[in-house]
């Protein structure tokens, strides 16, 4: 009877313990959640209070990148650029243009790499909703738990109460829930009957008789320390998680050399599909100017100054775009784009079907991408016809 | 009680699922950083490039007076240059073999310098065309200029076809200008 007084008396101790880190838990949500909202009511009245010509110019420096440096605002940086657009923001804030028209034409001439910040639409609009909406949800989290704490703290008070009551009315009585007969009240009868899902007490008892690590683990600490500890396992395993992804794609790209060279090349690539040989071939001169050997970019290169070539009559251009594609074989003999082009070639300039016809199966034998499998399908195809005296035959071509 | 206790768990649930949103969330971004390039090597295209070219009319060093509308009809090569700028002396004698070859012309749009020493500047190089001068820069705003020598090929008809930032060199150029011309420039 003693033992289960005093073990009443510790229940509700650990009880009103718990509470109050409850309670102290939802306090640092409220004032962080107070925090961020006081913050963000701040600046949108700050960004929307009148300001002079002199504070909008400062302001607006420090939004556009300096275009000649790394990471440093036009307001941070003395270079040549960056003077230049700070004068052209001086002069266009004194002749009254707006913000956003500003905005718009340094983007129109530098894109939007020159914006500091992400622009407010399309895609990057995600990147402003979310944390926005991250907010919001805390909010709405946190109110609603403190909603349910005041619930339940009282809910605990008169379960205690009935609780302690109940065990002075039966203490005499051989209780059929032992010491505490529950059963005889009218509220007892729901505490008695409701299995609890997973009460801490109760899988704290049973957890330890299990020896089980996790046992040791929920007898060393409460249930606060263990949410704490939950929320920081969540973000370590989180951070590990990206961490792995990136070493995971760090690694993936120095496999494939995927370097700024790389990216060069796959837009160079980009833009001979879709029609912008100028640009495509100042970007392959600049790839080949750190590497002379790159197969695919002397490939391309040499298609494109053959195309050149064939479409203005210039021997020369033929000549060095054919040399070119042998050059890129010779390099990476099991380059598919570069057979596919030689295949061109061949039947183009030589009326070389059989010798066309190799190159077009190592072509299609070295998996090519669909895109270019496709286009030079069907531009071979088409050559394959108007070789004089061959009938045309699609042979292996899709 | 039972009520009450109902409403704990839906607490306690609810908390869980904001944790896992937020996981989710973050796990999401993670991904989506860790697999962007570094935005310091990513390469983005001029957005000028494909447009009509922006207007250049102004004084020259030489203190004539040029537009590029005069070069209407023929490829132009405009090159932003300084007298300051130490590659633009290394790029200097392929533009003028560029403009000797007769397969472009070039405009020359003088950086943030002064005229004195942009005139010495070209006439070391017996670079004879027209320079205009843009000692505040603005024009280079205008065409998405960083740092000199930056150049753009323009088509007849006044159309920007690539941008070249750095040095280039007169058979660059008279490559670039051949197969403009088969694509119809």
């Amino acid at each position: 009877m003693v033992t289960s007084t005093s073990e009443s008396v510790d229940l509700a101790k650990s009880k009103k313990k718990r509470f109050l880190a409850g309670r102290a838990l939802m306090t640092i949500w409220g004032a962080i959640a107070v925090v961020i909202l006081g913050s963000f009511i701040f600046l949108v009245l700050s960004s929307s209070a009148p300001t002079s010509n002199a504070q909008r110019v400062v302001r607006l420096e420090g939004e556009f990148k300096c275009p000649s440096c790394i990471d440093l605002s036009v307001a941070e940086s003395s270079a040549a650029s960056s003077i230049s657009i700070k004068t052209f923001i001086k002069n266009e804030v004194a002749q009254g243009v707006s913000d956003a028209q500003i905005k718009d034409q340094l983007v129109a001439s530098y894109g939007n790499s020159i914006l500091f910040t992400p622009p407010k639409s399309g895609a990057y609009l995600v990147i402003w909703a979310l944390p926005i909406g991250l907010v919001l949800l805390l909010a709405f989290f946190s109110l609603r738990s403190i909603l349910l704490q005041k619930d339940t703290a009282l809910a605990r008070g008169v379960g205690n109460f009935e609780g302690a009551g109940g065990e002075e009315k039966n203490s005499s009585a051989a209780g059929v829930s032992g010491d505490l007969n529950l059963s005889s009240i009218p509220l007892g009868v729901e505490i008695a009957s409701f299995k609890p899902r997973a009460d801490s007490d109760t899988r704290h008892d049973q957890s330890a008789k299990s020896g089980s690590l996790r046992a040791l683990v929920r007898r060393a600490t409460s249930s606060t320390t263990r949410r704490y500890l939950a929320l920081f396992g969540a973000v370590f395993c989180i951070a590990g998680v990206g961490l792995g992804v990136y070493s995971f794609e760090q690694s993936r790209s120095q496999a494939a050399n995927l370097s700024l060279e790389s990216r060069e090349l796959t837009q160079a690539i980009g833009y001979t599909y879709s029609g912008q040989d100028v640009s495509a071939l100042r970007l392959l001169s600049l790839v080949l100017r750190q590497d002379p050997y790159q197969a695919q970019a002397l490939a391309y290169q040499g298609w494109l100054l053959f195309q050149a070539g064939v479409k203005t009559k210039v021997p020369t251009l033929v000549q060095k775009g054919e040399q070119l594609v042998l050059e890129a074989i010779a390099i990476q003999p099991h380059y598919a784009d570069a057979h596919g082009f030689l295949a061109m070639i061949d039947l183009y300039i030589y009326h070389e079907t059989a010798q066309a016809e190799k190159q077009f199966s190592e072509f299609l034998a070295d998996s090519p991408s669909v895109t270019i499998r496709t286009d030079l399908s069907a531009a071979y195809k088409t050559a394959l016809s108007a070789v004089p005296g061959q009938p045309a035959k699609p042979s292996t071509a899709p | 009680m039972s009520a009450s206790k109902s409403k704990v768990r839906t607490g306690t649930s609810g908390i869980k699922w904001f944790g896992g949103v937020i996981a989710v969330v973050l796990l999401a971004f993670s991904i989506f950083v860790a697999t962007r390039s570094p935005a310091s090597s990513s390469i983005e295209a001029s957005p000028i490039v494909e447009h009509v070219a922006p207007a250049i009319s102004g004084p020259t060093v030489a203190g004539g007076h040029f537009s590029l509308t005069n070069y209407r009809g023929k490829f132009v090569l405009v090159n932003f240059f300084a007298s300051w700028c130490a590659s633009c002396a290394i790029e200097e004698p392929q533009l003028v073999r560029f403009s000797k070859a007769g397969i472009g012309r070039v405009l020359a749009v003088d950086f943030q310098d002064e005229n004195g020493p942009a005139r010495a500047f070209l006439s070391r190089y017996d670079a004879n065309w027209p320079a205009v001068a843009d000692p505040n820069g603005q024009i280079a705003i205008k065409w998405g200029v960083s740092a000199p020598p930056e150049s753009f090929l323009i088509s007849p008809s006044g159309v920007v076809l690539t941008k070249i930032v750095g040095p280039v060199t007169a058979k660059e150029l008279s490559i670039l200008v051949q197969v403009a011309k088969a694509n119809g420039y």
